[in-house]
């Protein structure tokens, strides 16, 4: 059972060990979101987790002082409005709403940095979902809480 | 069309059964939610039989596939359009699951019970 | 700011619909693709006049809520929730394509969840909320289940590759269209059926409109179960029937308005009243859509009197809803019995609760009555004499008791508890009287919203022009 001050020694330890693995493959994801399956969506729930299982290993208090509620809150909100502003530069330069362009060089099929403004959809989506199972996950265990 | 071939779509249907009876069934707040949960995801999972072909490849377009030709990868490449929909609609699904929970909390706050025969003031 | 953004989505959604009004369809390509692969957003006359209409109520409700929501907590979320609500309705009834019509379905159902359940300090709408959650949720799985049997059957998700491959039979190989269709279009009719609270399916719209806060239910009622209606419209014309749905629909509508009236009758609570004269309505715009789909020239006039009555019910609800908010508002309770005379004490608040009850019940003067007259004309003329003449029951029966919801709360003697009572504050007074002159308006001067609703009807049964528009 997760309790205030968190679990054993031991799932503490894996659960600082893994924690930057997978923070690693979160942003090989989101990077790699035009190339391979997976995207902003994936990365976002796989960093989120990082921080769920760190929640779980270490207890609500810890997790929250390093990142906060409000903190989640704020980068959420940035996450949704630089999609819609990155929608909007499509709409402008791309006269289609949402259109994908250039705002770098195109490069080759198959490389990182090759999908122009999809890219930036990909990492703002990053933000966004992983700020909002944060803060789902805190207002869950809040409820929990208050509940005792 | 054998049994063999229809065999995922039956267990996707007998899913949802399953989830239409617990939302149907159930007294409990829990429950109900969980059958909404396999209800989706036996809808999800249809979804995803459509796209699936034996023995195909991932609809990704790299160096391999341009050896092939594009004649074969049309032929072998799973069809990418369920999954992204699927993807959506798990989403969604998550979406109405967490607002569920929470007012499954709210109630559970208020009442301090989750029974449906205990709670239910509302007239029907 | 919420007034702000709806008030500029109301003048976008009336240059649109000057736009169709010529005739053209306008197609908007979402990040460039054309149609069966990206998805688009297809405007013809239907979509534009519905979405006017949305925009109008929560416009209207969206002012409303400056004064009644004054006091209370974390109204940042609410006008949050009450735009993405705004933003789905939007969605469902601009775009092109069905799976994102689901998409921005769920958009707008999860907010509705989570307005129904604003007040979560109280019981009643934390029921109410979950209750529409369970509903809501599993009928749009189902309607999940029958866009992935359509997807199954003919490869693509836009509405208009749809109809055009059904119409011209390319099936995909090893499909039979004769059991597929039935059983998807049975499903997505499920669905829609439960957003819009046709009969079976109606029991969650009297607890969760109730629960609500007034203005939200004023948008529920007027604008979000229509959303359900237009889905339901559209859904019908671009998949080719080879059932006869029109009478199935028939007696569905006559079902829905009976039910509805029935109960209304007996309920004391005000709100309650009212949702369920919801449902009743519902049903007379099913009647409507029944004879369209009939077919022939009264196709064309039912088409135009349910979409005219979807504008009306819409004008008249949400005008009743604010009222009925206005009211409880200044009262405290929702119970009838404690609200006897309630208009003696608000004078301004009496006159538009009487203007929109005249026009609920289909009194002459008001536009109630064109839409339902009109309905019930089309109804004969497509040779549907007995849906007709349960209409034509139904709304006598409607007319009964809001007779006696005008003469609780106007014509009987206030009660004494009621003597601090006062009107509520002019920003809750002005989208009501709005409301309350358009109906008068067109009630008297019915031509141009005929002329819209018309026009509306027409661009949903050209067909041609919408594939041809939407795949170009």
């Amino acid at each position: 059972m997760p309790t205030e001050k968190g679990m054993s020694l031991i799932v503490r330890t894996v659960a600082r060990l893994l924690a930057p693995v997978m923070l690693l493959v979160a942003a090989y994801i989101v990077l790699h979101g035009h190339i391979t399956h997976g995207g902003g969506f994936q990365g976002g729930v796989l960093v989120s987790c990082t921080l769920l299982l760190l929640i779980i290993a270490f207890g609500v208090d810890y997790v929250e002082a390093k990142v906060t509620f409000n903190f989640g809150q704020v980068f959420r909100s940035a996450g949704a409005t630089a999609i819609i502003l990155v929608a909007l530069v499509g709409l402008v330069f791309g006269f289609w709403f949402f259109k994908n362009v250039g705002v770098y060089p195109y490069g080759f099929p198959g490389e990182v940095f090759s999908a122009g403004s999809l890219t930036l959809y990909n990492l703002a989506e990053m933000a966004n979902v992983s700020a909002s199972f944060l803060v789902a996950f805190y207002v869950l265990i809040r409820f929990r809480r208050r509940g005792k | 069309m054998s049994f063999e071939a229809n065999f995922p779509y039956i267990v996707c249907m007998l899913l949802v059964s399953i989830g239409l009876y617990c939302i149907l069934c159930k007294k409990n707040l829990i429950k109900i939610i969980l059958g909404f949960i396999i209800l989706s995801d036996g809808v999800n999972l249809f979804f995803i039989a459509l796209g699936y072909k034996a023995h195909g490849i991932p609809p990704i377009l790299h160096e391999e596939t341009f050896q092939h030709g594009l004649e074969y990868f049309y032929r072998a490449a799973v069809d990418p359009l369920p999954q992204a929909f699927v993807l959506t609609a798990i989403v969604i699904s998550m979406g109405v699951v967490t607002a569920a929970l929470a007012l499954a909390v709210k109630i559970y706050q208020l009442y301090g019970t989750l029974e449906t025969t205990k709670i239910r003031r509302l007239k029907h | 700011m919420a007034v702000g953004a709806s008030a500029a989505t109301m003048a976008m959604s009336l240059l649109l619909l000057f736009e169709t009004l010529k005739g053209n369809i306008v197609v908007h390509k979402m990040a460039g693709w054309s149609a069966p692969v990206g998805i688009i957003l297809v405007v013809d006359g239907f979509n534009a006049f519905i979405a006017s209409i949305i925009v109008g109520v929560v416009l209207a409700a969206a002012v409303f809520s400056i004064g009644y929501m004054r006091g209370e907590a974390s109204l940042n979320y609410y006008y949050a929730l009450v735009m993405l609500m705004l933003g789905g309705m939007m969605g469902v009834v601009l775009t092109g394509d069905l799976f994102n019509l689901f998409v921005f379905l769920e958009v707008m159902s999860i907010s509705a969840y989570g307005l129904v359940a604003f007040k979560s300090y109280e019981m009643e709408p934390l029921e109410a909320s979950f209750k529409y959650l369970i509903m809501g949720g599993t009928a749009t799985t189902i309607i999940l289940l029958g866009v992935a049997l359509i997807y199954g059957a003919v490869g693509t998700v836009n509405l208009a590759d749809i109809a055009c491959r059904l119409r011209s039979g390319s099936l995909l190989p090893g499909v039979s269209g004769s059991l597929v269709l039935p059983v998807s279009l049975a499903l997505l009719v499920t669905g829609f059926g439960l957003k819009a609270a046709v009969f079976p399916l109606h029991t969650w719209l009297p607890d969760a409109h109730p629960a609500a806060p007034s203005p939200i239910s004023a948008i529920l009622s007027g604008v979000t179960i229509k959303v359900g209606v237009y889905a339901l419209f559209r859904i019908l014309f671009v998949i080719p029937l080879n059932v006869d749905f029109a009478f199935a629909v028939a007696v569905l509508s006559v079902l829905t308005m009976t039910v509805g009236n029935v109960m209304a009758m007996l309920q004391t609570d005000i709100k309650r009243l009212l949702a369920f004269s919801s449902i009743a309505n519902i049903g007379y715009i099913l009647l409507a859509l029944s004879v369209g789909l009939s077919g022939g020239t009264y196709g064309v006039y039912g088409l135009t009197s349910g979409l005219l009555h979807v504008l009306n019910h819409a004008i008249m609800k949400g005008l009743l809803f604010l009222t009925a908010g206005a009211i409880v508002h200044a009262a405290g309770t929702r119970n009838l019995e404690e609200l006897v005379g309630i208009g003696h004490r608000m004078k301004a608040t009496a006159i538009i609760l009487v203007i929109g009850v005249l026009a609920m019940a289909g009194v002459p003067p008001f536009n109630g009555f064109i839409s339902e007259f009109s309905i019930l004309l089309a109804a004969l003329g497509a040779g549907m004499g007995f849906f007709a003449a349960l209409m034509l029951a139904n709304i006598l029966l409607a007319f009964s008791y809001y007779l006696r919801l005008l003469y609780i709360l106007v014509w009987q003697a206030p009660r004494e508890s009621l003597s601090t009572v006062r009107d509520p504050s002019p920003s809750m007074i002005l989208p009501m009287s709005v409301l309350a002159s358009l109906c008068i308006v067109f009630g008297v001067w019915p031509q141009p919203v005929l002329m819209l609703s018309h026009h509306a009807a027409l661009s949903l049964l050209n067909l041609n022009g919408y594939i041809a528009a939407s795949l170009s």
